[in-house]
């Protein structure tokens, strides 16, 4: 057995060599408080359905967000390398909500319009979450996910 | 902070140790980092998904059940997103059709390796099938994970993982001595 865990961390240590982790990650994974919204569970990602290799029309991924008696339908569109373009609707739609996209090290909002329409463009490629924000309503968030 | 357990680390980052907390990503990083790269994503990808993973952990810090688990609930995180970020890239066109293309796994970069040992074992290693290599790289980085665990995580029956990780370990072995004949 001990000689299978040497043979273990010699090859930990090779793997190490061979494919570093680049040293900036670790500085990257700074604590990030978590958010004070109520999450919301993922009820369906085009990138877990879709099936692998199929060019979708133009790098287009849908999401479904679910909370307590809200939905959140999210279309992502990566065309470019340049950015990330948000369009998405909420339902039921309520007077005054604002949408959040938060990445690491940036946030940018967006009012929810009467019909429960947002956009949000453009946004950087990497980790993203989304929260809703409703006047007399707890916040809404999605777990972050990499876009 | 090294010899706590991950256990300790979790219930101290969730009093905001910000010590526990770069314990637990020093822990583990190499091991998010190779279970990223495992699922052949490239290097800004793979930067991608160990960042979102640390972002998910902070976020479930408080939700995590099991704190003892925390390793396996890290691999699980990571490769789920890897999957995800697989199959957006995989749809994608390349940018530049005519530009080199990126090694889809790490290519034997033998150079950084000193020993002739160091690179025999590599080259057996890059030879062994994905199943092998899954099951070698988690049990190399992270040696406290149940077979329960690994099994979990690499979607196999528990009751074959420790047949399964002695024959990889056989066929890796016997691979090493057989590049010193050659």
């Amino acid at each position: 057995m001990t000689a299978d865990r040497d043979l273990l961390d010699a090859l930990a240590a090779v793997l190490d060599l061979v494919d570093p982790v680049p040293p900036h990650l670790a500085e990257a994974a700074g604590f990030h408080p978590p958010t004070d919204a109520a999450p919301m569970d993922l009820l369906t990602d085009s990138a877990l359905t879709a099936p692998a290799g199929v060019r979708g029309d133009g790098g287009t991924r849908t999401l479904r967000f679910t909370g307590p008696g809200t939905t959140v339908d999210l279309r992502l569109d990566t065309a470019t390398r340049l950015g990330v373009r948000a369009i998405g609707l909420v339902h039921p739609a309520v007077d005054g909500s604002t949408i959040r996209a938060t990445w690491p090290d940036g946030v940018r909002s967006a009012p929810v319009d009467p019909i429960g329409r947002f956009h949000l463009d453009p946004l950087p490629t990497g980790p993203l979450r989304f929260v809703l924000r409703r006047p007399t309503l707890p916040d809404l968030s999605t777990g972050w996910f990499v876009q | 902070m090294r010899e706590l357990t991950n256990a300790h680390l979790v219930a101290m980052a969730r009093l905001g140790d910000e010590g526990a907390w770069r314990e637990i990503v020093q822990r583990h990083l190499p091991l998010i980092w190779s279970v990223a790269r495992a699922a052949r994503l490239r290097e800004a990808d793979a930067a991608d998904v160990c960042q979102c993973t640390w972002l998910a952990l902070a976020e479930h810090l408080h939700r995590i059940r099991e704190p003892a688990r925390l390793s396996g609930w890290l691999v699980t995180t990571a490769r789920h997103e890897a999957s995800r970020v697989r199959k957006i890239r995989g749809r994608e066109l390349p940018v530049d059709l005519w530009g080199p293309p990126e090694p889809a796994l790490p290519g034997p970069e033998e150079g950084v390796l000193a020993d002739d040992r160091a690179v025999r074992l590599w080259r057996a290693f890059a030879g062994l099938t994905d199943q092998c290599r899954d099951i070698l790289r988690m049990v190399a980085h992270a040696p406290e994970l149940s077979y329960q665990e690994v099994a979990r995580v690499l979607g196999m029956p528990v009751g074959s993982l420790g047949s399964t990780r002695s024959r990889c370990l056989a066929v890796l072995r016997r691979r090493m001595d057989a590049e010193v004949r050659v």
